[in-house]
């Protein structure tokens, strides 16, 4: 559950908006990024009060992020982790979709410490005790706000009768060119001709991955760790890069090549096939 | 009165079966009705007049002794033998239904027509006398003396009357009419089955009519003049339908609405037609309020699959038409195309309108059902109306060659058929090459695209509020936005008193009335929870309230206190929590003297500089997990 309204509860507790902590505040930021496959919450929090931040620091307490879709979900973050990636199929988003974080005392905790209290709370600090499982504090709460897709200009297409092949596929300078000998091997003629062409995008995919392993591996791997690579100056790669970053890849190799494809585009194989299947069913 | 409707005598029965035609038209449920009727009115549209040819259609209820004739009627009802399980069943639904008291009907009224003529000649063959051949006679249809309006009409099949009976539960039907002259005569008709009454054999069809001997072999048919009930009027010029003992399925006023936008919408662009639904008027201008809204029209363009309305009316609105000659296979007709070309759009359809401004089909071109473009295609003049008039089915809800008896005739009309989809199929093949040029970006939209998320922080909840309540509404009067609050904690911590005026304002929020509260006409402050602070330590609970900066409490020095259980979600529960029996005893810390705890209420509290302390000592049974909000009474 999401706490939205205050309320007075027991002992001191660390909110955006109580006065039990001086120069009290905790709150949280969210960044999501996403593949096909799952979401990754990324998570950036500010919690000024450094007995909750040792009470953190020593495990005694814990936080959690709470994210209400139509129902609840909890997630325990260590201080370490600063993301949480769930599958897309655990996870429905909408713009009712709400986070917070939760602190939430492991042990049984004295405040006794506590120096961040208030006036008010110095006087008993000495007796509070405030027992295992009870909330020490929350975040004001982010709201989900929706997404928009941005296409990406990456491939070009030319007819061109001199070709010496049927199809050619040409890695220029930031596109992947798909040149065909005859404007029918487009299917121009079918309303489903951006579907029906997905076999190139897909081959076009495959050649300038494989350029840009060989362009960005170092001496005799044949891998590129994305996460620690450079960024490339190559036009291509650069947009290549930034989608796979964008998209969750860590690294990029010849053998996972294909799962790489599925995480970075949106059913390329599917798509053709349901256009193909809906022309003769 | 049992003789209002009049049967003809037949020597015996030959067939014991409903007319076909009313089950046909049953089928086609309230949009064949509206179809029919609405058309009906169109075709007679007054010559030479530039005004629309306005219908009213009405539904309501009508007590039964209000319905002319009636009981002979149900005294006929009462002699029909079906003779196969079919027709016994809709006798039986027919006695079923008869004996309710209150009814159900339509009525269909034109205006800026010419209404039937002759109805003062009764039965009559001149040609001119519409009265006769709409009373009396069926499957035949008036001819218009002028050629050019003859082929212009919707009707020609002449069965479309039937519709009407159809769609009664004992197929019954009125028509008042009020002719140029400003004669008001009532008729109607009803079908039955052929049938044996008091001893004779009686044809199936009954006329609601007068009748007069001619000689003494002979009588002729007269129409009532029209004095009955005021549904049953029609006092200006036009014709009027009504409709007693609507099909419950047929009593349906969006369904009516979406038929008449349907099959009508370019007569009403165009101002040939207005129609008044219950009140709701549908012209040129207003159509669009109920074309363009979701609660008659799916408005989404990829779900459009099975209505096209919306779709039909964006292209005839805003396409500029194309020519189109589509062949026979002796002559050329010219059309003029309204062509939209949409990758959204999931089903490909072509209206095709009569000159009228009729839909007359959804029609699906060979190969291209599925392909993303919506048409609309009408004749240029009235030859090609003619020709497609002449194609229409019987229903007019197809162009078909089926019904067309002359074999060159029926080639002819195969042929045309054809041509219209070869040559539409030409036009959506050009759009589509057009939409796929052959160099440049590829559009990977679908398929290659980054996904950016956004969020945005819920600053709604983090402004806590104090509310006052005065006569039984709260105030708010405080509201302290984030940003606000960060400066204050990180700098001086001088209260901002314009602040409180400036949220004076803002949010109001009904709260249930506490009764006990208004006896003493107190005002109730709800305390922002940010000015409490609460601490139990052992079996003692200790609560400060600083309220320094409440008007309300500067010019009293005692308050009361009492306080809501709120759960985790925030939702509040004002009668959960019952302070007398939770607390031992209360204790003003100020001035140290036990408290009284009295219907729900810590009583008598001294506040001093705007601050209230207390300490309470809890019972074994308090739930010290709770959380409060308080409320404070001056």
């Amino acid at each position: 559950m999401i706490y939205k309204k205050d309320a007075n509860f027991p002992y001191p507790l660390l909110t955006n908006t109580s006065n039990s902590y001086n120069d009290c505040n905790f709150s949280l930021d969210i960044d999501l990024r996403e593949n096909s496959e799952s979401y990754r919450f990324e998570v950036s929090y500010d919690l000024k009060s450094s007995f909750i931040s040792r009470l953190l620091e020593e495990n005694q307490a814990q936080l959690i992020l709470v994210i209400q879709s139509k129902d609840n979900k909890f997630f325990e973050l260590s201080t370490v982790d600063t993301f949480i990636e769930i599958t897309k199929s655990r996870i429905s988003l909408t713009e009712r979709t709400q986070i917070q974080l939760l602190i939430q005392s492991k042990v049984e905790i004295s405040f006794v410490d506590n120096n961040d209290l208030n006036s008010f709370y110095q006087v008993y600090k000495s007796e509070i005790i405030v027992p295992k499982n009870s909330i020490l504090g929350f975040s004001n709460s982010v709201i989900f706000d929706g997404s928009n897709a941005k296409p990406l200009e990456l491939f070009e297409k030319k007819v061109n009768p001199n070709l010496k092949s049927a199809i050619k596929i040409e890695l220029g300078v930031e596109t992947i060119i798909i040149h065909y000998k005859n404007e029918e091997f487009q299917f121009v003629d079918s309303h489903i001709s951006n579907k029906l062409n997905n076999p190139y995008i897909y081959m076009g995919l495959q050649k300038a991955l494989l350029q840009f392993i060989y362009n960005n591996c170092e001496d005799g791997e044949e891998e590129v760790d994305l996460v620690r690579m450079d960024v490339p100056s190559d036009g291509l790669d650069l947009k290549l890069y930034n989608i796979m970053q964008h998209k969750l890849v860590e690294d990029l190799s010849v053998e996972n090549i294909d799962e790489v494809i599925y995480l970075i585009s949106d059913k390329i194989i599917e798509k053709y096939t349901s256009a193909i299947r809906g022309l003769y069913s | 009165m049992s003789d209002l409707w009049k049967f003809s005598q037949i020597p015996y029965i030959e067939e014991s079966t409903f007319n076909k035609v009313l089950e046909r038209f049953y089928n086609f449920g309230i949009s064949g009705l509206v179809r029919e009727n609405v058309q009906n009115s169109l075709d007679g549209k007054l010559p030479g007049s530039s005004e629309p040819v306005i219908v009213k259609i009405e539904t309501g209820t009508i007590n039964q002794q209000f319905i002319p004739g009636l009981d002979g009627i149900k005294d006929r009802i009462n002699c029909l033998k079906g003779r196969n399980s079919y027709t016994i069943e809709t006798i039986k639904h027919m006695e079923n239904k008869m004996c309710n008291e209150i009814v159900n009907y339509i009525s269909f009224e034109d205006s800026n027509t010419k209404g039937l003529k002759g109805a003062l000649n009764g039965q009559s063959d001149r040609t001119e006398d519409t009265w006769s051949i709409y009373a009396y006679n069926k499957g035949v249809h008036t001819v218009e003396n002028d050629a050019n309006l003859e082929s212009q009409r919707g009707g020609s099949h002449g069965i479309g009357k039937i519709a009407s009976n159809a769609a009664s539960d004992l197929y019954m039907m009125y028509f008042a009419n009020c002719d140029e002259d400003g004669n008001q005569h009532l008729g109607g008709t009803v079908q039955l089955i052929e049938h044996n009454f008091e001893g004779s054999y009686y044809r199936s069809t009954g006329y609601f009519t007068d009748a007069k001997k001619v000689d003494t072999q002979t009588s002729k048919f007269y129409p009532f003049s029209n004095d009955f009930h005021e549904i049953f009027r029609k006092d200006n010029r036009g014709l009027k339908i009504i409709i007693p003992f609507l099909r419950e399925q047929f009593n349906d006023e969006k369904e009516i609405l979406r038929s008449v936008c349907d099959s009508f919408f370019v007569a009403i662009l165009q101002k040939k037609l207005e129609v008044i639904i219950n009140g709701k008027v549908i012209n040129n201008e207003t159509i669009i309020e109920y074309v363009g809204n979701p609660e008659y029209y799916i408005q989404s363009i990829p779900d459009l699959k099975e209505v096209f309305t919306p779709l039909y009316f964006e292209t005839y609105m805003n396409q500029e038409p194309i020519s189109l000659e589509i062949p026979d296979m002796s002559q050329r007709y010219k059309f003029k195309l309204y062509f939209n070309y949409n990758d959204e759009i999931a089903k490909g359809r072509v209206a095709i309108i009569r000159t009228i401004g009729m839909k007359i089909e959804d029609k699906k071109i060979n190969g291209n059902v599925n392909k993303p473009f919506n048409a609309v295609l009408m004749p240029e003049s009235i030859l090609e109306d003619a020709f497609i008039k002449s194609l229409e089915n019987e229903s007019h809800t197809q162009l078909s060659y089926d019904h067309i008896k002359d074999q060159n005739i029926q080639k002819n009309a195969k042929r045309f058929i054809n041509n219209i989809s070869r040559e539409i199929s030409a036009v959506i093949e050009q759009a589509i090459k057009k939409n796929n040029p052959t160099d440049g970006v590829m559009n990977t939209s679908d398929t290659l695209y980054l996904i950016e998320n956004q969020f945005k922080q819920d600053l709604v909840h983090s402004t806590p509020t104090v509310r006052i309540n005065i006569g039984g509404k709260d105030q708010t009067v405080v509201k302290i936005n984030p940003e606000a609050r960060k400066k204050r904690t990180e700098g001086s911590k001088s209260k901002s008193n314009k602040q409180n005026d400036d949220n004076e304002k803002q949010k109001r929020k009904k709260r249930r009335n506490n009764s006990e509260n208004n006896e003493e006409n107190l005002t109730r402050l709800h305390a922002q929870p940010e000015k409490v602070e609460r601490v139990i330590i052992s079996n003692n609970e200790f609560v400060k309230f600083d309220l320094s900066d409440i008007e309300e409490l500067k010019k009293s020095n005692t308050c009361n206190i009492s306080l809501s259980v709120v759960d985790g979600m925030g939702k509040e529960y004002a009668n959960e929590f019952n302070i007398e029996r939770n607390y031992e005893y209360a204790m003003d810390r100020m001035t140290g003297e036990k408290l009284t705890l009295e219907k729900n209420l810590i009583k008598n509290l001294k506040v001093n500089n705007g601050i209230v302390q207390i300490e309470l000592k809890l019972k074994e049974q308090f739930n010290k997990a709770l959380k409060f909000v308080y409320y404070v009474e001056v």
